[in-house]
């Protein structure tokens, strides 16, 4: 499934950007427990990337990132944990200055359909 | 936070994408197919340009001459490969996910890809790509000279 969603979040995109980065160690995805994430950014942007996941906020995400660049681009693959093992979406969120936040423009592809079906 | 964020949803989340499913069977075991995709010496080997892989989870990779890049995201030894995997035309910062499974048959191995989230104007590319850069070359790698296997099974679409 595919997903295209922007969203003004109230904080400049380096704080963003820092807010996302997973920051766990590089050979193992860490788990992001929804209610670990600072509950008003954090939690506005998982309910944008979660949005139609058919998935309720409170569940716990693995995240790995994939590529970071400081206050523009995080790129990630997420995991819900009940998913079919070996399923990932991947998650790309571009990072703009607007105002005094930042426009936040998440582009979300995967998991396919089939391997949600079970 | 304030809750006046506003959230513009331009595309409908039940749209699967572009993908590309190929199945592929090899005469060989589970493990020298998953070797030859992971060793860079191997996979330097079979597709004749220069490979750097960092063989761990979450490792960078580079293949082809740097043509193809990215991240391993998930590896099950001998039985799974997920990457996230881009080509140097995409526009910065544009992954797809590629999931390789190494199902062992009585001949050998069925390899099962299944790639997903590549751009929609890639969709021929990559169809006929995975079959003339990774697949029958790795083939002629694994087999030695021996003849072509079952028939692929392969589907695609956006």
């Amino acid at each position: 499934m595919q997903l295209h969603a922007e969203t003004i979040l109230p904080a400049a995109p380096r704080r963003v950007h820092d807010e996302l980065a997973d920051r766990g160690p590089t050979d193992s995805a860490s788990v992001v427990v929804t209610t670990d994430i600072d509950p008003i950014l954090g939690g506005a942007i998982l309910g944008v990337a979660q949005r139609d996941m058919l998935e309720p906020l409170g569940g716990d995400i693995e995240v790995r990132d994939i590529e970071l660049v400081p206050g523009e681009r995080v790129v990630q693959t997420w995991r819900i944990s009940d998913w079919e093992s070996g399923v990932y979406s991947l998650v790309r969120m571009t990072l703009m200055r607007d105002g005094e936040g930042t426009r936040m423009i998440l582009d979300r592809v995967g998991p396919l359909k089939k391997f949600l079906a079970a | 936070m304030t809750s006046t964020e506003t959230i513009t949803i331009t595309s409908p989340a039940t749209s699967s994408g572009t993908w590309v499913h190929q199945e592929h069977d090899f005469k060989a075991s589970p493990d020298r197919v998953y070797e030859a995709l992971m060793d860079q010496r191997q996979f330097a080997a079979f597709s004749g340009a220069s490979a750097e892989i960092d063989r761990t989870p979450g490792g960078a990779f580079s293949l082809i001459r740097g043509r193809v890049t990215g991240r391993n995201v998930e590896l099950v030894a001998n039985k799974r490969i997920v990457q996230a995997w881009r080509v140097v035309p995409w526009a910065e910062g544009i992954y797809s996910i590629v999931r390789f499974e190494l199902l062992p048959t009585h001949a050998g191995t069925r390899l099962v890809l299944d790639h997903s989230g590549f751009p929609p104007e890639d969709v021929d590319s990559r169809h006929g790509g995975w079959r003339r850069v990774y697949f029958d070359p790795l083939r002629a790698h694994l087999e030695a000279g021996a003849g072509p296997s079952a028939t692929p099974t392969e589907g695609a679409g956006r």
